[in-house]
């Protein structure tokens, strides 16, 4: 009978009042709202994409598409120079996932160990340069001087190793018992091989983030593209590409001039054309993001805490 | 008794060293040290030779800032700067910079580009936390959560693709608010008096979802037993939220608006120079993006560049060490 009282009692308290409710309701039609102000652009390209030639030159708010033609797919698939730009910015990653995620873990396991000689003149070293650098000229001149410009490798080199990434990974190091070490230098392993058979296993989940967030870099980046190799148009990435493309309008991609041809009607047009561009470049990360996204979270929150 | 005589001299024996090693000279330690780690330092090494070949490599190509670059005679070879009538002048670069028009008009829009962000974008995230944590469900929650990060994994580039196909006025999604609901025939990239206006808000757009997940793990952070205390006590939501949530993120705010404040003198060039032209450059144009346009653009005067840049990235450095200084005298957030 008690408890009985005592459970109503409890209860009035989580009693929703009136403008309890009408403030969730609220709240969950403003989140809707936030999640179409975030979805609706993405859709608006993809339905636009696939909007026939002749409708393509009015506007609309494209919702959905009725009759969707994939005819700017078909153009853009075939399409050499977009196709290369794939392969470079796929190769760019690959050599510097590859070379740098190693370089990475080395510097930041050495400096998560708190016995490591010079410790802290290393680790202010590495972190000036998060906060000074030389800036675009100077660096420019420097690829220029160690003869990397129009090179395949001024694409991978400069960008090898984040800072911001090595700090990540560090604390985490820095947050395995140190016990772990000490048992087996006892046993007589050394420190690579203390690194490589028990701290990297144990850091899975933050190699992983490590990893994507190189990736992601890499696949983001354009401006090197743009001042290092101006004179190799075959190393022009998929960045650098959708640039010319989107925005400087130095590549023309449809019929010139880009409208409907009545006579032509299967041929796209500019706006479906570059809706089409977006759309597959866009694709692997909308198609990967929601699998991966928690190692993105999961970075951030580690790396805002000092170990 | 006969075993733990015989104890003593061997616990002696190995402590003996331990106390010897302190007051072996800081030298030989050192060396001790290194010698067992050697591998680690070889690692380090390793990865530091690259940090000074292309991060401390540039350096040296500060001094053209000081010089009259010219490509034929290099870095050290190129002559000093020197005034008309002859005389050495190695400031020339940075009394210029005070006297060009265009400069100082981006060294105006960077500040009040970067300042418009921080004071409207600044408690976006803040509040998004704080309405998202009211969400019961907690599928809707992840779901709201996860999409509002995407935008900020795209790169400028195709975001800027995006917005010319949505805002042209022919085939776009505005033209179709222009033609049908009577929206103004405006072109915004275009567009000086609402262009600021387009940075803030699309900046905004991609980057509050990211900055929200801080907010986010603080409050997750926040002891339940405090609201089941002001529960009991009888307090309502918003009682609690002004009580309890707020008070539990106000560390975490002040700290991100300290840093926030040290990144003001940097600007977005990925997204400026992705979404600006020449009929915007009053209003837009900002330090990076005209340092690029004197580089490589519009001439290509190195010397007066590299003057702009190192220009900018001392006061930039100033000021993230003063707030950084700042932050973790507060806190334990921070860098170092």
């Amino acid at each position: 009978m008690l408890t009985l009282i005592k459970k109503r009692k409890y209860r009035s308290y989580l009693r929703k009042s009136v403008g309890e409710y009408i403030f969730d309701t609220l709240n969950y039609i403003f989140m809707l709202i936030i999640l179409i102000v975030c979805v609706y652009p993405f859709w608006n390209v993809i339905m636009q994409s696939l909007t026939q030639p002749r409708d393509a030159n009015k506007p609309s708010l494209y919702l959905w598409v009725t009759d969707p033609s994939l005819a700017s797919y078909r153009r853009m698939l075939r399409d050499a120079d977009f196709l290369r730009s794939f392969l470079v910015t796929f190769a760019r990653i690959a050599a510097a996932w590859s070379i740098g995620i190693v370089m990475t873990t080395f510097l930041a396991y050495a400096l998560s160990r708190r016995t490591l000689p010079f410790r802290k003149t290393i680790t202010g070293i590495v972190v000036f340069t998060m906060f000074f650098n030389g800036g675009m000229i100077p660096t420019y001149i420097l690829m220029r001087d160690l003869k990397l410009l129009n090179n395949f490798w001024v694409l991978v080199l400069p960008g090898l190793v984040s800072t911001y990434n090595m700090i990540i990974m560090r604390n985490y190091f820095m947050s395995l018992p140190v016990e772990l070490e000490e048992s087996a230098y006892i046993d007589g392993a050394n420190d690579f091989t203390i690194m490589s058979r028990i701290y990297v296993p144990l850091s899975k989940p933050i190699l992983a983030t490590v990893s994507l967030w190189i990736i992601v870099a890499h696949w983001n980046s354009w401006f090197d593209n743009l001042i290092y190799t101006p004179m190799r148009r075959d190393l022009t990435g998929l960045q650098l590409y959708l640039n010319q493309v989107l925005v400087a309008g130095t590549i023309n991609v449809g019929a010139n001039p880009w409208e409907y041809d009545p006579m032509n009607p299967n041929l796209p047009v500019e706006a479906t054309l570059k809706a089409t561009i977006i759309v597959i470049s866009t694709v692997p990360i909308l198609v990967f993001y929601p699998f991966l996204q928690k190692y993105f979270v999961k970075g951030i929150i580690i790396g805002s805490l000092k170990g | 008794m006969a075993e733990k005589q015989n104890e003593m001299p061997t616990a002696q024996a190995e402590v003996l060293p331990l106390v010897l090693g302190k007051k072996q000279s800081r030298f030989k330690r050192t060396l001790k040290e290194c010698k067992r780690h050697s591998l680690l330092l070889v690692m380090a090494g390793f990865v530091l030779v690259w940090y000074f070949i292309f991060l401390y490599g540039p350096m040296y190509g500060l001094l053209m800032a000081f010089k009259d670059f010219s490509f034929r005679k290099g870095v050290f070879g190129s002559n000093w700067k020197m005034d008309k009538k002859g005389n050495l002048d190695l400031f020339a670069n940075f009394t210029r910079m005070f006297k060009d028009h265009a400069f100082l008009r981006a060294f105006r829009n960077t500040f009040v580009i970067s300042g418009l962000k921080l004071l409207i974008g600044f408690p976006v995230p803040i509040v998004f936390a704080l309405l998202l944590n009211e969400i019961r469900n907690r599928r809707y929650k992840k779901l709201v959560q996860t999409v509002s990060y995407l935008p900020y994994f795209i790169s400028w580039i195709v975001l800027s693709g995006i917005m010319r196909q949505i805002l042209n006025l022919e085939y776009g999604l505005y033209g179709y608010l222009v033609r049908y609901l009577g929206f103004p025939d405006i072109n915004f990239l275009t567009y000086r008096p609402t262009f600021r206006g387009l940075l803030v808000i699309s900046s905004i757009w991609r980057n509050f979802g990211w900055s929200s997940i801080i907010y986010l793990a603080a409050l997750g952070g926040i002891d339940g037993q405090l609201y089941e205390a002001a529960e009991i006590d009888g307090a309502g939501r918003w009682k609690k939220a002004i009580h309890i949530t707020l008070p539990g993120l106000a560390p975490v705010i002040v700290i991100q608006l300290i840093l926030q404040v040290g990144t003001i003198v940097g600007d977005d060039f990925n997204q400026i120079f992705n979404l600006y032209g020449v009929p915007v450059y009053e209003v837009a144009d900002v330090i990076g993006t005209y340092t690029y346009r004197q580089s490589f653009q519009d001439s290509t005067d190195f010397s007066y560049s590299t003057a702009v840049g190192l220009m900018q990235n001392t006061l930039s450095f100033v000021l993230i060490i003063i707030t950084n200084w700042i932050t973790s005298k507060f806190s334990e957030y921070g860098i170092w």
